[in-house]
């Protein structure tokens, strides 16, 4: 167990490494061919994620 | 009769589109369910942080290499199974850890619900708008992969602040995620209820992580 926490991080940091190399070419794709949003559509999902960061922090206070 | 054509064919598409909607969500409760269980089992037979360890590279490994095979197939529903009852291993003895300190009980508890809030009330919105969240595809998949990056900076630097600010990030952009997967899922973006199920899964497993860790840090 104790060689198995030691190499985790190391075994963590190789599979994040290989997400990122495997995923980089879809974001990248993404960026460049997906559909792009108007300024009001990205103003009404900041508006969602600004609401879900205020409900965190009321639950934060909550606890 | 040639003028009911196209509205026969977006009849069926609304149909199809409800039919995996339907699906998703009732595959989603399943595996929500038993993955609940499995974490349940992790923390009755006492199984510890190696056997989470192992168990959580094992998910990844299920849904990168093996998903991509079956999941125009029943079997991608075990698959989903195995995969979801592993991430429930996995996180089994975190919950066991928070458990275990004072006011745990309620940081594990206002996790699950605020986690539960955050899903059903996004997923609610993009329900009953339907707009279309598909513009955000590339901004998610960027920001998680400078999330990742950061991740593995931290594995190294160890910067609780960095822990916190790196949680708050998975926590919005799993909840970008939300709204993302269900309007392709409306829009017809997405028509695989079983790709869709494990999408929405690990949105909400990291969402319950990340409040996890926040509200922990924040009791601190």
């Amino acid at each position: 167990m104790d060689m198995l926490s030691t190499i985790a991080p190391f075994l963590l940091m190789g599979v994040f490494a290989f997400f990122i190399i495997r995923s980089l070419p879809t974001a990248i794709d993404w960026i460049k061919n997906g559909p792009k949003g108007s300024a009001s559509e990205w103003l009404n999902a900041g508006l969602l994620l600004a609401a879900v960061a205020a409900f965190v922090v009321f639950l934060m206070s909550l606890v | 009769m040639q003028s009911t054509g196209p509205i026969v064919r977006s009849n069926e598409s609304v149909l199809a589109t409800n039919k995996v909607l339907r699906n998703t969500y009732m595959l989603l409760a399943m595996t929500l369910l038993f993955s609940a269980a499995m974490a349940g089992a992790s923390m009755a037979l006492d199984l510890g942080r190696g056997v989470g360890t192992i168990a959580f590279f094992a998910s990844l490994a299920l849904v990168w290499f093996v998903l991509p095979r079956v999941e125009n197939s029943s079997a991608g529903i075990y698959v989903v199974f195995a995969f979801t009852g592993l991430l429930g291993l996995s996180i089994g003895p975190t919950i066991e850890a928070y458990l275990a300190i004072p006011n745990g009980s309620s940081i594990v508890a206002t996790a699950m619900g605020g986690t539960g809030t955050i899903f059903l009330g996004l997923s609610a919105y993009v329900l009953v708008t339907r707009k279309d969240f598909s513009f955000m595809g590339g901004f998610l998949f960027i920001g998680l992969l400078v999330a990742l990056v950061a991740m593995i900076a931290n594995i190294f630097l160890q910067i609780p602040a960095l822990s916190m600010a790196l949680s708050a990030a998975i926590v919005l952009i799993m909840s970008g995620f939300i709204l993302f997967d269900t309007s392709r899922i409306i829009n017809g973006g997405e028509t695989n209820y079983i790709r869709a199920t494990v999408g929405l899964f690990l949105s909400i497993y990291n969402i319950f992580q990340g409040l996890l860790m926040l509200i922990g840090m924040g009791d601190e």
